[in-house]
């Protein structure tokens, strides 16, 4: 089943243009699904670039707005979009020249899969 | 800034029976929009209109008619924001 998910999510992926990776982690940060393409950089992997996240995300959702669903950071050759969908957290890593909103659309249309996954492995996770 | 642009679209809503409005930013992020439209289609308007912008590069930024069973989306690229129009079939011809 991973198979096939990452076989459609590749594919997906190909649509956006400057997209380099898609890692869709638990909360902790460890990877279950990971699709670099040679562009990605290294940090994306690392163990601290994984897990500040959600840290992150529980700070934003004391700001009085309720609960944070996204965070997306721009950098001067980067752009990354980082989604709270529990029990998974699902990154997408750029070029500053993404089409952001094709970005945010991206993940909309493989809201359905994600649901999949999460019935399938995410309740393990959340044991 | 935002309620002049808002206002703007409301009265071209308001004057244009059915028809919706999109202003997209560069990013694809929605800047404002009326009428019947979802703004979550922003990124994919302004992906559309940069991708066919590159069949002609030497031309300016075409319009774009895409047309659908239930109507036509018009759209236009400009320098900072990307203008989409969708038109329903049944909307008076003067719209």
């Amino acid at each position: 089943m991973i198979e096939d998910i990452n076989k459609y999510l590749s594919e997906q992926m190909k649509k956006v243009n400057d997209l380099f990776c898609l890692i869709i982690t638990d909360r902790d940060g460890v990877p279950i699904i990971k699709i670099l393409n040679e562009k990605c950089p290294e940090t994306s992997m690392k163990p601290i670039f994984l897990s500040t996240f959600s840290t992150a995300s529980d700070q934003a959702s004391k700001l009085g707005l309720g609960k944070n669903e996204s965070i997306l950071c721009i950098y001067n050759n980067y752009q990354i979009l980082q989604v709270n969908y529990l029990p998974f957290i699902i990154r997408y890593i750029a070029s500053n020249k993404v089409n952001t909103g094709h970005m945010y659309n991206l993940h909309d249309h493989i809201k359905p899969v994600i649901e999949e996954l999460k019935l399938s492995i995410g309740q393990s996770i959340i044991q | 800034m935002e309620t002049s642009i808002s206002n703007f679209v409301q009265e071209i809503v308001s004057t244009n029976e059915g028809v919706g409005l999109l202003l997209v930013d560069n990013h694809g992020l929605c800047l404002s929009k009326g009428g019947d439209v979802d703004s979550k289609s922003s990124g994919l308007i302004s992906a559309i209109a940069q991708h066919v912008a590159k069949l002609e590069p030497n031309l300016g930024p075409p319009v774009i008619c895409i047309s659908g069973d239930q109507g036509k989306i018009l759209i236009k690229q400009g320098s900072n924001v990307t203008t989409a129009i969708f038109k329903p079939n049944d909307t008076p011809n003067g719209s």
